[in-house]
């Protein structure tokens, strides 16, 4: 079942933002003057943009709303196509990707949670989290119940979505995206929807992930609270990397984001 | 890799159950299409099968007859020789020798001459033929014998009584005959001796047709292959000069073809059926494919979302489009089939209604043979294709996008906006060749030339919502309150989604226009014209015509200021379409040119009419222009017989929507047919006393009615376009609903979110019920622009009138488009709207 035993321990965490990664490994993910321009002559969503993360870690992205959290999120997990720049997961560029070969990594190799909507309303709790691997044409091997059991709904795999609440949906979409084991997994503002309670067991279920099974986890969060969860919190401003600060803890983080807040203001 | 279409079924038919709602609308719309297609589709191969019924020769092995088809050869530019053919409705007669001819063949056990006259018996029109030919059906005696002697006569049964005298009239004479027998068939015949039919007929050197009978035991393809090469050894053809590259041959019928010989009428009609049907099918289809298209979209596109997920999580377009494809074609299958069983009984339908409004011609047979019904399985086939082909290009942009931006609304590329002015470019240039057609052809060009602008306008829909409410948006605002604010709002920021709205309100309003008012403004024109043309008092006919001089009689009569004998015929006039041949059949009057001014004015404007007389002809204006004649040039023509003659222009006329295209001297119309001749009379009105006695034996109308002169397959014409509006009308008012009620169902989320964050139900009611209104009115405004464009270039060129449109045809298509927009608005909202709590609607 676990293919990397928890190996990055939380404890010593470097910042692996913005130099090479000194162990000589194979970032997670990696993003090289990655910009995206919505309008042509319009303003850069996105700033020139250099970002490595290492396997295990749990990286936060907050900002002030319009600062380009989400354009970055979907650049870097290969939904939106970058106007320029590299991005590379697991050392792979997926600009090189031809479309096939793009599905193929967005379905075994990338994890995601919206924010809502993430099931497919026709189908199942368990095939909403056996979707990628239906895709794929693989076998299921008991991995689809034991993701259910792990985010606690093992008995709810044949109910419909609409009959979950949003946090138990949200636990669907986590089990969902960490069912292939992906490499990364993507989350934007996974509990911007849900009380402070249920968000706090959706929180848990992701950093388990990283410290029982050594996923990386990039997650698009408006919450100190939730960022503080995080090895390493990421702050954007109109596109640009503003700071970042490591084993974070909230009252840094609020301090952070209110000053970023008077800044734009 | 192999479980890969497991996926596709899955999900395409999970996705069927849950939207269920939805799918109703393309199913009503997929089901509607294969019945049409599938009656229209039965109904092109009935006419295709269709024959003249067998009657008079149904007991005849083989018939002899001359050709009643002609031909025009011509080599369009750039490619090989194409010939087009046309029926003559007039008869074709065969040389007396090829009854000679025949009776030589071995095998062959009688040949009898047939020959076809009308009589006049007691007043009434009746049929007149030779006895011996009557056993060809066989019409068996029912009492007494056959005649003996020319003053004698065997009756149709009921007619009269053995032993009764009874006076017949044969062009214009009476004499009296002793009934002999009484014969089984129908009631209105006379059965002359042949010598007594043969003088009767007047036409001592040739036969109507050769009834052939063979020995026992002589196989028919054996006797045809003998007849046929005897009559060619002969070196025989039909009576009459024919055109160059028109070969007359004679004609040697069998089985379902004998019919031919007998309904001369039935094979022009059915030519003309054909063309008809084929070109309402056209449009049928093209509606088809728009409607069925944009429900797919519609149905799939409030699933873009949906879509953009499964991307995110790994499916391939291919396997979007591979669900996508099935759940559409599980949907379209069953849809399909349901309409394919409703197009039997939609096409016995059009049959009875064609049958009740006398739209066929006699003789002609619709059948419906049992192996062609499983025929509208074929188009329930192509049904099924359609809605996948529409699924294909609904998906295409969701399955083919980024993720990221499948995941939200993307605004409407360039491309489209270019395809859509092209197409409106198209259109427009296509309304302008409608000006080249006449009659039903134009019509047909007219409605092409619509569809091809409404698919303009449904590709430019986003771009016209958003014009549209540039215009409606200040007014709502102003005057509509919060409910106004928030209508003005929607419409202006989801272009898209109002585009989607107004397109099927265009396509309703531009065709059921087209259809409706290009016929009104032809019919009403030609009627004006008929009014101005008929200055007649009197009109004076006789069954088994008039007698001789009858027409100097009346004109001596006193009272009577002028007199003019008219008779009708079909003449075809072959041209070159684009170098490829063309033959089309007109009808046309034969008048006495003396006095005309005053019995049926056809306006003359150039030219004297009263140098009418064989050999010269009268041009209406618009057939002058399209033939390049004036006064002094010649046109040729062939009459309805088949033969061709070229004739001197010695006037031009202006009302030839009433009178035809063509006047010629009457003394020359009556050498190639047999129709029966009327006198129009101006006279004061004590003359019809003086009428009677001028014409003894005939029927004297006073104020004759003064409908134009219709070709006789254009019943039909009306009865298949009122189907056609009827398809095409139902076809737009399930596109209005069903692209309404997805709109609105995709909206109940919205609207619940307005009624939490405070509006109140009638707010969000005045606010549906104002952007519904916004769309009406955008799609009557756009689609009346859109009609106008073919209708008057048609008018302007066919009637040279400016197009009308009855007020109760608009009255109608408004209150249509007002009820099925409320009906596609209000209640799919209503679920988001009920109680007082918002969140039971969610
Ligand atoms: N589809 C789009 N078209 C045009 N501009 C967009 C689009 N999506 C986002 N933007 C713009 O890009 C900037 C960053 O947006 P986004 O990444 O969504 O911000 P965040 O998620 O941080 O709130 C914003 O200024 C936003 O207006
Ligand atoms: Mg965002």
């Amino acid at each position: 079942m676990f293919r990397r035993q928890g190996s990055a321990a939380v404890t010593s965490v470097t910042p692996g933002t913005l130099e090479d990664d000194p162990s000589g490994g194979v970032d997670a993910l990696r993003l090289d003057g990655v910009t995206r321009t919505y309008r042509r002559g319009g303003p850069a969503a996105l700033a020139p943009l250099r970002l490595a993360v290492p396997r295990g870690r749990f990286l936060a992205v907050m900002g002030p709303s319009g600062s380009g959290k989400s354009t970055l999120l979907q650049c870097a997990a290969g939904l939106d196509r970058p106007s320029a720049g590299t991005v590379r997961i697991g050392g792979t560029d997926i600009g090189s990707l031809k479309e096939a070969a793009l599905t193929r990594l967005r379905r075994e190799r990338v994890g995601f949670v919206f924010q809502a909507h993430n099931l497919v309303p026709s189908l199942s709790v368990a095939e909403n989290v056996a979707l990628p691997l239906l895709l794929g044409g693989e076998p299921d091997d008991g991995r689809v119940s034991l993701g259910l059991a792990e985010v606690g709904l093992g008995d709810r795999g044949d109910d419909r979505p609409a009959e979950l609440s949003g946090g138990q949906q949200q636990r669907v979409a986590i089990a969902r995206a960490l069912v292939t084991r992906p490499e990364v997994v993507f989350a934007d503002e996974p509990t911007g929807a849900l009380d402070p309670v249920t968000a706090h067991g959706v929180l848990a279920l992701l950093r388990r992930a990283v410290d029982q099974d050594g996923h990386t986890v990039v997650m698009v969060t408006h919450d100190p609270a939730a960022a503080a969860r995080a090895d390493e919190v990421l702050f954007l401003s109109a596109g640009h990397v503003a700071t970042r600060l490591l084993q974070p803890d909230s009252t840094q983080v609020h301090a952070v984001m209110r000053d970023l807040g008077r800044a734009a203001a | 890799m192999k479980k890969k279409p497991n996926v596709t079924r899955l999900l395409a038919s999970r996705a069927a159950r849950m939207h269920r709602k939805a799918w109703a609308a393309v199913f009503a719309a997929l089901a509607l299409t294969s019945l049409l297609l599938g009656s229209f589709g039965l109904a092109l191969a009935s006419a295709g099968l269709g024959h003249a019924r067998v009657e008079r020769y149904a007991a005849a092995d083989l018939v002899v007859t001359g050709d009643q088809s002609t031909r025009f050869t011509a080599k369009p530019w750039g490619g090989d020789p194409e010939t087009a053919t046309a029926g003559l409705t007039e008869r074709v007669r065969v040389p007396r020798a090829a009854l000679a001819a025949v009776r030589q063949v071995s095998g062959v056990r009688a040949a009898v001459a047939d020959e076809v006259f009308r009589v006049g018996v007691r007043g009434a029109p009746a049929t007149g033929r030779p006895w011996p030919a009557a056993r060809l059906a066989p019409h068996v005696l029912r009492d007494g014998g056959g005649p003996k002697h020319a003053g004698e006569v065997v009756v149709g049964g009921g007619t009269a009584r053995v032993g009764d005298r009874i006076t017949v009239r044969v062009s214009g004479t009476d004499a009296t005959y002793r009934v002999t027998g009484a014969a089984e068939g129908p009631r209105a015949a006379v059965y002359f001796t042949s010598a007594e039919a043969r003088r009767l007929a007047g036409h001592p050197g040739s036969v109507a047709a050769i009834g052939v009978t063979a020995d026992p035991g002589t196989s028919t393809s054996a006797l045809h292959a003998r007849v046929r090469h005897a009559l060619d050894a002969a070196g025989l053809s039909s009576v009459g000069q024919r055109a160059d590259g028109d070969g007359a041959g004679l004609r040697v019928l069998t089985g379902n073809g004998r019919g031919g010989a007998e309904f001369l009428e039935a094979a022009p009609a059915r030519a003309g059926m054909l063309a008809l049907l084929a070109s309402v099918a056209a449009t049928v289809v093209l509606v088809a494919l728009l409607v069925v298209s944009s429900t797919i979209v519609q149905a799939l596109r409030q699933r873009s979302r949906e879509l953009g997920l499964l991307r995110a999580v790994g499916a391939t377009p291919r396997q979007l489009r591979g669900a996508a494809g099935r759940e559409v074609g599980r949907v379209a299958a069953v849809a399909a089939l349901v309409g394919a069983v409703g197009a039997i009984p939609a096409f016995l339908g059009l049959r009875a209604l064609l049958d009740a409004r006398g739209a066929l011609p006699p003789g002609l047979e619709l059948p419906l043979p049992p192996w062609l019904l499983p025929a509208p399985l074929v188009t329930a086939g192509l049904t099924v294709l359609t809605a996948r082909i529409a699924a294909l290009i609904a998906c295409a942009r969701a399955a083919k996008a980024r993720p990221a931006e499948a995941l939200r609304e993307a605004a409407p590329g360039r491309a489209r906006r270019i395809s859509g002015l092209v197409l409106l470019f198209l259109g427009a240039s296509s309304a302008g060749t409608a000006t080249l057609q006449r009659g039903e052809t134009a019509t047909a060009a007219a409605g092409a030339a619509a569809v091809v602008l409404v698919i303009g306008c449904a590709l430019l829909g986003p771009w016209i919502a958003e014009g549209a409410m540039r215009v409606l948006g200040a007014p709502m605002r102003r005057f509509g309150g919060a409910a106004g604010q928030l209508a003005a709002a929607n419409c202006a920021a989801a272009a898209g989604r109002s585009g989607a709205a107004i397109t099927p309100v265009i396509l309703v309003t531009a065709f059921v226009l087209v259809q409706l008012s290009a016929g009104t403004t032809m019919t009403r024109a030609a009627d004006a014209q008929a009014r101005d043309a008929a200055r007649a008092d009197f009109a004076v006919t006789a069954a088994g015509g008039l007698p001789g001089g009858t027409l100097e009689r009346v004109r001596t009569a006193p009272g009577v200021t002028a007199a003019t004998a008219v008779t009708r015929s079909t003449v075809v006039l072959a041209r070159r379409e684009t170098g490829s041949p063309r033959l089309d059949r007109l009808p046309v009057l034969g008048v006495t040119p003396g006095g005309l001014a005053r019995t049926l004015d056809p306006g003359v404007r150039d030219g004297d009419i009263d140098d009418l007389r064989p050999g010269t002809v009268a041009v209406g204006r618009d057939q002058a222009r399209s033939l390049d004649a004036g006064t002094g040039s010649t046109v040729t023509v062939r009459f309805g017989d088949g033969v061709e003659a070229r004739l001197r222009v010695v006037a031009t006329y202006d009302r030839e929507l009433a009178l035809g295209g063509f006047l010629f001297s009457h003394e020359q119309l009556l050498r190639h047919t047999a129709a029966p001749t009327r006198i129009l009379v101006a006279a004061d009105g004590s003359a019809a006393g003086a009428l009677r006695a001028a014409a003894p034996g005939a029927t004297v109308v006073t104020a004759p009615a003064s409908g134009p002169l219709v070709p006789e397959d254009q019943a039909p014409g009306e009865v298949v376009s009122v189907a056609a509006v009827g398809a095409i009308g139902g076809f737009t008012v399930i596109a209005v609903l069903s692209t309404l009620c997805l709109i609105t169902v995709g909206r109940r989320p919205e609207l619940a979110l307005l009624r939490l964050a405070g509006a109140g139900r009638g707010q969000l009611r005045r606010m549906l019920g104002l952007e519904a209104a916004a769309s009406a009115v955008t799609g009557l405004a756009v689609g009346g622009v859109v009609a106008l464009v073919p209708l008057l270039a048609f008018g302007a060129a066919v009637a040279r009138t400016v197009p009308h449109v009855a007020a109760t045809h608009a009255g109608l298509l408004v209150l249509v488009v007002a009820a099925t927009t409320a009906a596609g608005t209000f209640p799919p909202a209503r679920r988001a709207l009920r109680g007082r709590f918002p969140a039971q609607g969610r």
